[in-house]
């Protein structure tokens, strides 16, 4: 007998859910392929139809075990991972347009706002492919803003008030500037992350196939 | 539309597969054959969708899933109704049969 196993997962770290999930789909082959025996399909015959029904279930079987696990490993893979890495090549951006650009100036904001819809996209994306769901890919492409979000605010409401103990003057004005820099540096690359994200969902939509009618494709 | 058109098929593997089980306990490719040999061959669940539904439904509760091991030695995961999945099976039929019966009306199905 072959072994359907191999032909499920043949290069597969096998921990007891995958296992599990790759002994099912196993069976189902074997099902498939002693029921073609059955129906007088020569061994060769029957076993090139069962593996071509058994390729390419890698994604099935991450699918699979993705669904199993709880809801925070979920958001850990789908949305912290994505969404950190991603921040990186954010703050790697906004550094470059700083020093090319030293003063803001409508072409650098311009930029970031680019570079924060291209990021956003591909958070989403990436995220998708890690098992996000709509919900993930959002706060995935949200998370790339977080380094940012954070340093700004850490900012704003730790500098402000030691400021405030040397300087009692120290808030003339500076409001305004604090509005500017949330408005610009955290709500516009926002909006940008998220335009990004909703593209992504968009162009790649969540799969859903479950039923094939005749002469369709799913 | 997509979000439309994936929940109706999502909605459908779930009414087929609840109908299903409700007569018997069946592993996964009897599920598959039965649907496709039920339907007369117009339906039919791929690998890489029925899995999915069948795994959406454990987590979900409606069904349980059991390893067994038949007189010939092979083991097989078998699927049964959860008392919970049983009732589920009157709602989902209603209301299929009432958007059934609303896509008939106004697409006009019966005279197609």
């Amino acid at each position: 007998m072959h072994d359907f196993r191999r032909l499920v997962a043949p290069n597969r770290k096998r921990d007891p859910r995958e296992r599990e999930i790759v002994g099912e789909l196993a069976c189902h082959l074997e099902e498939m392929y002693m029921e073609l025996r059955r129906g007088g399909a020569s061994e060769q015959t029957a076993f090139a139809i069962v593996s071509a029904a058994g390729k390419d279930l890698g994604p099935t079987i991450r699918r699979l075990r993705w669904e199993g696990e709880g809801g925070l490993r979920t958001w850990l893979r789908a949305v912290a991972l994505p969404g950190f890495a991603l921040a990186l090549f954010y703050g790697v951006c906004n550094i470059a347009l700083g020093v090319y650009w030293e003063y803001p100036t409508l072409w650098r904001e311009a930029g970031l706002v680019l570079v924060s819809i291209a990021l956003g996209f591909c958070a989403s994306s990436f995220s998708k492919e890690l098992g996000g769901g709509r919900m993930h890919r959002l706060w995935a492409s949200a998370t790339v803003i977080s380094f940012q979000a954070v340093a700004e605010c850490a900012m704003i409401f730790l500098v402000t008030p030691l400021e405030l103990v040397r300087n009692t003057h120290y808030l003339n004005g500076v409001f305004a500037a604090f509005l500017w820099i949330v408005l610009w540096d955290i709500v516009t690359p926002a909006v940008a992350l998220v335009i990004g994200s909703l593209i992504s969902v968009r162009a790649f939509p969540p799969v859903v196939r479950a039923v094939t009618l005749k002469g369709t494709a799913a | 539309m997509s979000r439309l058109d994936s929940k109706v098929k999502q909605g459908s593997s779930e009414v087929i597969i609840l109908t299903l089980l409700s007569q018997r306990e069946m592993h996964g490719y009897e599920i598959g054959k039965q649907i496709e040999e039920l339907s007369d061959g117009a339906l039919r669940f791929e690998m890489a969708s029925l899995y999915p539904a069948l795994h959406r439904m454990l987590q979900k509760g409606w069904l349980e899933a059991y390893w067994e091991t038949s007189p010939a030695g092979r083991k097989r995961r078998y699927y049964r109704l959860t008392t919970n999945g049983r009732r589920q099976i009157r709602p989902l039929r209603r209301s299929w049969k009432q958007f059934l019966g609303a896509l008939n009306r106004v697409a006009r199905l019966q005279n197609a």
